[in-house]
């Protein structure tokens, strides 16, 4: 019990404060070459490829040049970034003969990433950069297959963290999601509306190897990360805690504590009705009810508080020899 | 997916800020000419924009604007013409009705004071952020992040999250949070002394009263990360992190020495989690590939949990059955969570411009799951000896771990992913998606062979039958999946797509060995008169299962059938039908309304299980409505219904009795037999709206209500005590999980100077709770006549409030 792993020893404090450093460091040498390119602020010199000089764009949509500039794609010593590469025009498409034709709406025929331009169009150009690291499953995803565009989540110019349309993955989700805005307020939930976990958290939205994009090799992988003590292996597995965590809980919020799908005794009299009290039918008798009798005042043990969990404790898995039936 | 206020926003905005700043939308003139004045910022008109979805409650701007500096404004940027930017706030909070209740807290400490910071540095080779929350708090959280843009970044991030369970909770039990529970021997002793159960429950309440402590039970997080990324080699990606996560504190937990002796403990919670991910991308136009670990290391530094038993002083070597002071042990103990690690390499890669735009993804990762934690002894109990029945085993001391059939567990457990995807089109209107899954969970871990076991430390169990085991099932499985879907662009518009997807699924130790489903999917995404759109899909899904085999468990380890309900059939492993109706509207007729409504429906029936779970069915409605009044107010209203019914059916039974499915009643039909019907319904409302009033004062107000209703409806056949186990007409329970949560908030912010803002907010929020489990709440409970000192709580179930919060933040922007 409580083998401490042999790997990384130390002192971690240690070890992150020297990290930190190297950290630090490299940040700082990073800056100095920076520092030398920028004029702080200001829009870069066009670039090689751009048709039209970025500046020229900002006379009209200064407003979305303002939140390009501060953004990442406005920083024109990364590479691949648009500032880097064809600015404006990267994105939108070459701006030529909208500028000849005096500019306005319509004009030009750029691309403009409204609801009406088809989503694969509007996909591209995000894709042409952004089509790896987390995004490097998003073909055949589930969003890509219900034509989701990647504007409808994120407003490039004008959003919050990570250019989200919304402040908060919650508030984003949840506008199509809307079944699972009620279950975030909930009774028992995850501290999702207390800021403390997201969606991201479990959820890549732009595309995994799992079902309902759940960002890990299982449902159970996932909830290991933060509950590593229900990971094991254990001595005695509880079979269906072992292939699915949701098999018991629903991690967007339920109205019965830690998260459970179903109200205890009968969540796991779905699956043990065995000789004896397991089987019972764990109720008032009707003249007890009448008289106002609570399940307090009734032989019920395996009724009252929290049910079969009161003795069934190790409920993920038990590694003490007689845990047979989690009660150790 | 929906327009969004975000663009509402964003006119808003712009009728907030200065006239010049309009003006300067000028056409294009041909040469590029000085960029224009920026808009009053940091503290000017842009950040009073409606610049946020008013989100009725949940979301971190609304809920915690009370607690936490980190108000929308910190979304707004600085000034074009700097490069760095910092905001400090201070809030001061007032508090009413707050109480008690660890529920209002849970996630969160409510202070009296509260300060934030965020700082931002950007120029064209480096940037850097800095956000501080709740920095005085319990639930505060610091991220630090620096960098150059594309060739490094860096992240060093510090959160630590508050869980309280309960406060004022009591307990006999010293030691909280150690690994030792001890009682006052002479509690023990008087209990122990005890005449009769009457008497028993008497002594027990008087110690509770007179000699229980007062604790809060709860723990907390410390999570420490730090995380390096960089760009430097091109097309190649390399990232490492690592972080550390301390959790200390106590949950309540119950702990029995039998069927009618229960005490609940706190459960002592000293983990440490150490994890490192490492990664190394490249990636090109046609090809990207992916390598990455992950290494988890979780340690325990509680091995084991020893609790007292409050009825006993001595030990014994039986059960109590009805009289808990009579027999039992004087302690218990449990073997809590055992350190492990575990580790995963995946690789993940994609292969585009195939013929036909094709590309081929695939995923595959190992996985490794390693325990090897040192067993405890059968049992603390010193009376216990066990006398196993095959008779080459002499009767041995079951305290000592030597009698173990080995020192060590040495679990093992081996997992392998590979998820294969490949796209084609061809044709420009349609698409074909073809995908397969294959997951593994291997278990190594050895069987281990015991004689018996000592249950709940009271007793010795040995096999019922002569020559049976007890050992360990190293259960496994292995999932397939494979499908396709096809889907056809209507026009530039819409979409119709069906699918069809094959689950295969082979356990081992299980009920049933193996399991497929077919799965039906269409769905239709389209959008309508341009500012509307419709999404829709429906699914069927069959599942089939092998022959049930409700005795293997026991077999397995050389056990009759008994005691098995042997017509159950377990729902995981069930034959099913599933439908599953989803179906979502969204419009936008005018560039200031957008309407959204949502309807879910599905169902589950297990048609050939007699007993257990028979069928469920949920309804989910929802809608929410956003305008944009002008430009200077927003409002938005939602509402939504959940409704869920599960179906289930028992029998009531033990051996040689009514109901007993081997000697009695050995049909499915037997009058000891009960069913369930569960019950709840969920309605939630939001309601906010959020107002520009003057260019330097913004007021909010969102409002959420979220109502629970729970039933149980049970019902049985009423026979009599000779041919009925449970011969009595049972009463329902009309209040399960029946829980109001309610929260409105108002806050005004004024801004004092182009550096200087002040906000005023108040918050009410209310909880309440009413179920069978808290109603009539003791902490030692008794039957009728005065019996049944079976149980002793802590009083650790959720508990109302009532809470009103007035709170006045000051935030300086430079």
């Amino acid at each position: 019990m409580g083998a401490r792993p042999v790997c990384l020893p130390g002192r971690w404090q240690h070890r992150l404060l020297a990290c930190a450093l190297v950290l630090a460091g490299a940040v700082l040498l990073a800056t100095r070459s920076g520092r030398a390119a920028s004029a702080e602020g200001q829009p870069a010199a066009p670039a090689p490829s751009a048709t039209v000089d970025a500046r020229l764009c900002q006379q009209c949509h200064w407003d979305k040049f303002q939140s390009y500039l501060e953004s990442a794609h406005g920083r024109s010593g990364d590479a691949p970034s648009p500032a880097a590469q064809a600015q404006c025009e990267s994105c939108h498409g070459t701006a030529e003969r909208h500028v000849q034709g005096g500019g306005g709406r319509g004009v030009g025929a750029l691309l403009t990433f409204a609801k009406q331009t088809p989503v694969a169009q509007r996909n591209a150009p995000c894709l042409t950069c952004h089509e790896r690291g987390q995004v490097a499953l998003w073909h055949g995803s589930a969003h890509d297959s219900r034509k989701v565009a990647c504007t409808d989540c994120h407003a490039v110019h004008g959003g919050h963290a990570k250019l989200l349309a919304q402040p908060t993955e919650p508030q984003l989700c949840t506008q199509c999601h809307l079944p699972v805005r009620g279950a975030l307020l909930k009774s028992s939930h995850h501290p999702i509306r207390e800021g403390k976990l997201a969606c991201t958290s479990c959820h890549n939205p732009h595309g995994t190897a799992t079902e309902k994009l759940v960002s890990a090799a299982s449902v159970n992988d996932k909830c290991y990360e933060c509950h590593a003590e229900t990971r094991g292996p254990f001595l005695f597995e509880h079979p269906p805690v072992r292939e699915s965590c949701l098999n018991c809980h629903d991690p967007h919020g339920s109205s019965h504590e830690y998260l459970l799908v179903a109200k205890r005794p009968l969540l796991c009299q779905r699956c043990h009705q065995n000789a004896g009290h397991s089987s019972a039918l764990l109720a008032r008798t009707a003249p007890d009810a009448a008289a106002g009798l609570t399940v307090y005042q009734l032989r019920a043990p395996a009724l009252v508080y929290r049910a079969c969990n009161n003795c069934h404790v190790q409920i993920h898995g038990s590694n003490h020899p007689s845990g047979k039936f989690w009660h150790r | 997916m929906r327009p969004t206020l975000g663009r509402l926003a964003m006119a808003a905005c712009v009728g907030l800020w200065p006239a010049s700043a309009v003006e300067a939308q000028e056409p294009a003139s041909a040469e590029p000419s000085p960029p224009p004045s920026a808009p009053a910022t940091s503290s000017g008109g842009a950040e009073v924009g409606l610049d946020f979805w008013p989100d009725a409650g949940f979301g971190r701007p609304r809920l915690e604007g009370v607690y936490s500096p980190v108000v929308p404004d910190f979304d707004a940027r600085p000034a074009p013409t700097r490069p760095w930017a910092l905001h400090v706030s201070l809030s001061g909070l007032a508090e009413d009705g707050v109480g008690d209740s660890a529920k209002l807290e849970e996630y969160r400490e409510i202070g009296a004071w509260d300060a934030g910071l965020r700082f931002r540095h950007r120029t064209e080779g480096f940037f850097a952020d800095v956000v501080g929350r709740n920095l005085p708090l319990a639930h505060r959280d610091l991220v630090i992040e620096a960098g150059r843009p594309g060739v490094l970044k860096g992240r060093l991030s510090y959160d630590q999250i508050p869980h309280n369970y309960a406060f004022g909770a009591r307990t006999l039990h010293t030691g909280s949070g150690s690994g030792r529970l001890s009682i006052d021997d002479a509690v023990q002793a008087r209990l122990q002394a005890s005449a009769s159960a009457a008497d028993a429950t008497t002594r027990a309440r008087g110690a509770v009263a007179e000699e229980s402590f007062a604790l809060d039970v709860g723990h907390t997080r410390k999570k420490a990360a730090l995380a390096l990324g960089s760009r430097a080699l091109g097309p190649v990606e390399v990232e490492l992190e690592v972080a550390r996560e301390l959790r200390r504190g106590t949950r309540p937990t119950g702990g029995s020495f039998g069927l009618a002796n229960t005490v609940e403990i706190p459960w002592p919670i000293d983990y440490e989690t150490r994890e490192v991910r490492g990664g190394v991308e490249y990636a090109a136009p046609r090809l990207s590939a992916a390598l990455g670990y992950t290494g988890s290391w979780f340690s325990n530094e509680i091995d084991a949990l020893r609790f007292d038993n409050p009825w006993r002083i001595t030990d014994s070597s039986t059960r109590a059955a009805a009289s808990n002071f009579a027999a039992g042990p004087s302690s218990g103990q449990f073997d809590l969570a055992p350190g492990n690690e575990a580790h995963t390499l995946g690789l993940t890669a994609a292969l585009g411009r195939l013929p036909w735009k094709g590309r081929l993804s695939v995923a595959a990762s190992r996985g490794w799951m390693r325990q090897d934690d040192t067993l405890l002894p059968y049992t603390v109990n010193t009376a216990v000896v066990p006398v196993p029945p095959p008779a080459p085993v002499p009767p041995f001391d079951a305290t000592d771990p030597a009698n173990l059939p080995a020192s060590r567990v040495d679990a093992r457990m081996d997992t392998a992913l590979l998820n294969l995807r490949l796209q084609l089109q061809p044709a420009s209107a349609v698409r074909v998606v073809a995908h397969y899954r294959y997951y593994d969970l291997d278990n190594r871990t050895r069987a281990l062979v015991f004689p018996g076991f000592v249950r709940e430390d009271a007793e010795w169990r040995a096999p019922d039958t002569p020559g049976a085991i007890f050992t360990n099932l190293p259960v496994a499985h292995t999932r397939r999946d494979a499908g396709v879907e096809g889907s056809v662009d209507l026009s530039s518009a819409g979409r119709l797509s069906l699918g069809y997807t094959r689950r295969e699924l082979d356990r081992e130790f299980r009920e049933v060995a193996r399991m497929d489903e077919d799965r039906l999917r269409a769905a239709l995404d389209a959008r309508l008169l341009g500012w509307a759109e419709l999404r829709a899909s429906y699914e069927h899904a069959r599942r089939d299962a092998s022959d049930y085999d409700f005795s293997q468990h026991h077999r397995r380890q050389g056990e009759a059938e008994f005691p098995v309900l042997p017509f159950l059939v377990k729902w995981d492993e069930a034959d099913r039908e599933q439908d599953r109706v989803q179906v979502l509207a969204t419009a936008s007729p005018a560039e200031a309304l957008v309407l959204s409504a949502s309807l879910t429906h599905g169902r589950n029936d297990y048609d050939r299980s007699p007993f257990g779970l028979l069928g469920d069915r949920f309804t989910v409605y929802a809608g929410d409505a956003a305008y944009a009044l002008g430009e200077r107010l927003s409002v938005q209203g939602s509402y939504s219904r959940e409704e869920y019914r599960y179906d289930q059916a028992g029998r009531s039974w033990s051996g040689g009795r009514p109901g007993d499915p081997y000697l009695v009643d050995t049909t499915p039909e037997s009058l000891s037999n009960w069913q369930a019907r569960e019950e709840s319904s969920t309605d939630t409302i939001g309601a906010g709206l959020l107002a520009a009033v003057t260019d330097r004062v913004r007021a909010g107000l969102a409002f959420s209500y979220s109502r629970s209703d729970g039933s149980i409806a049970y019902a049985s056949p009423l026979g009599t005590a000779a041919t009925d186990a449970n011969a009595f007409v049972p009463a329902s329970f009309p209040e399960v999980d029946d829980i109001r949560f309610r929260h409105f908030q108002a806050d005004v912010e004024y801004r004092l100077g182009p550096r200087l803002t002040a906000s005023l907010a108040y918050v009410w929020e209310a909880y309440d709770i009413a179920d069978f489990n808290t109603k009539g709440f003791v902490f030692v409970p008794a039957s009728t006549d005065g019996a049944f000192a079976s149980a002793i709580f802590m009083g650790t179930l959720p508990r109302a409030y009532n809470a009103h919060l007035v709170s006045l933040t000051l935030r300086l922007d430079l």
